[in-house]
């Protein structure tokens, strides 16, 4: 129940470095986690429902691969050869 | 990396690589990262063309399983012998999960999962040290997990960065983890090539 692949994307495929990382992920989860969208996860029908917004989550993902100098319709996969696979 | 397929109610591997013989989600990198997110629950799902990714929580929350797969499939998919070609193993924990984590995060009647997803990644850490405990034995699988101070920590609590960094700096200046570390590092520091060349 955590983001840490989040982390592997920013470590193996931008190719940060440990300390980028931890700055761009301590400001993603403050973006993203500020507020909660729904209480419980839960809703009226008893059914599973997002408690964070989707959105926030998105736009902060785009803005690390955007400051690393990638764009967020690169492919995950681009063919190209990386020290780290992820 | 890990996603949860909602097709195949199970764990979809996406990879920044190619693997001949596997079928690969051509997913961008926004893509990926949020198909990853939504197994946490806490997000929408997310389609990738015809895809659709959620909720994985019965999914590999301890994925060590899902790395050694992986491993077996680009080093030795034709023999399935992977241990002799690994020199060093490290899994890498997130804190063992507390009581107060469990109760906030869900209602009463869906808590009894939570602690068994909880305890899962416990149970998988154990499984996989007993098929693996020639490596361990020979300081070539490590396993390093905060054990204490984190389990009031939860996914959202951005403003408990300390707490987390205090917690893991205690563990690491521990005795047994001083050695274990030196032995990782150590192990690590003889590694003479990036790459593997795969064996397929």
């Amino acid at each position: 129940m955590n983001c840490d692949s989040l982390i592997a994307i920013m470590l193996g495929r931008l190719e940060m470095d440990v300390d980028e990382c931890i700055d761009a992920y301590t400001e993603l989860i403050k973006i993203v986690f500020q507020e909660k969208v729904h209480r419980t996860p839960l809703n009226w029908k008893g059914r599973v429902q997002a408690r964070f917004s989707s959105t926030k989550l998105a736009a902060a993902i785009n803005q690390v691969i955007t400051s690393q100098g990638h764009s967020p319709i690169e492919k995950f996969n681009d063919g190209g050869v990386r020290g780290c696979r992820v | 990396m890990c996603a949860a397929s909602k097709e195949l109610y199970g764990i979809v591997r996406l990879r920044s690589y190619d693997l001949p013989q596997k079928f690969n989600v051509s997913a961008t990198i926004a893509e990926a990262a949020l198909a990853t997110s939504a197994a946490t629950g806490f997000f929408d799902p997310v389609s990738i063309g015809a895809r659709h990714f959620e909720d994985g929580a019965l999914g590999a929350n301890n994925p060590v399983e899902e790395v050694e797969g992986e491993a077996l499939d680009i080093w030795c998919p034709a023999t399935g012998d992977l241990k002799p070609l690994v020199k060093c193993f490290v899994s890498i924990g997130t804190g063992k999960p507390g009581k107060r984590t469990i109760e906030d995060n869900m209602l009463k009647f869906l808590s009894k999962t939570l602690v068994q997803i909880t305890t899962e990644t416990e149970e998988t850490a154990k499984r996989f040290l007993a098929r693996w405990r020639g490596h361990y034995d020979k300081n070539q699988y490590f396993r390093l997990n905060v054990g204490q101070g984190l389990q009031d920590v939860r996914l959202e609590e951005y403003k408990e960065k300390g707490i987390i960094e205090a917690a893991t700096y205690r563990y690491l200046e521990d005795q047994q983890q001083i050695f274990r570390v030196r032995d990782c590092v150590e192990n690590l520091k003889m590694k003479q090539s990036v790459y593997i060349k795969d064996s397929a």
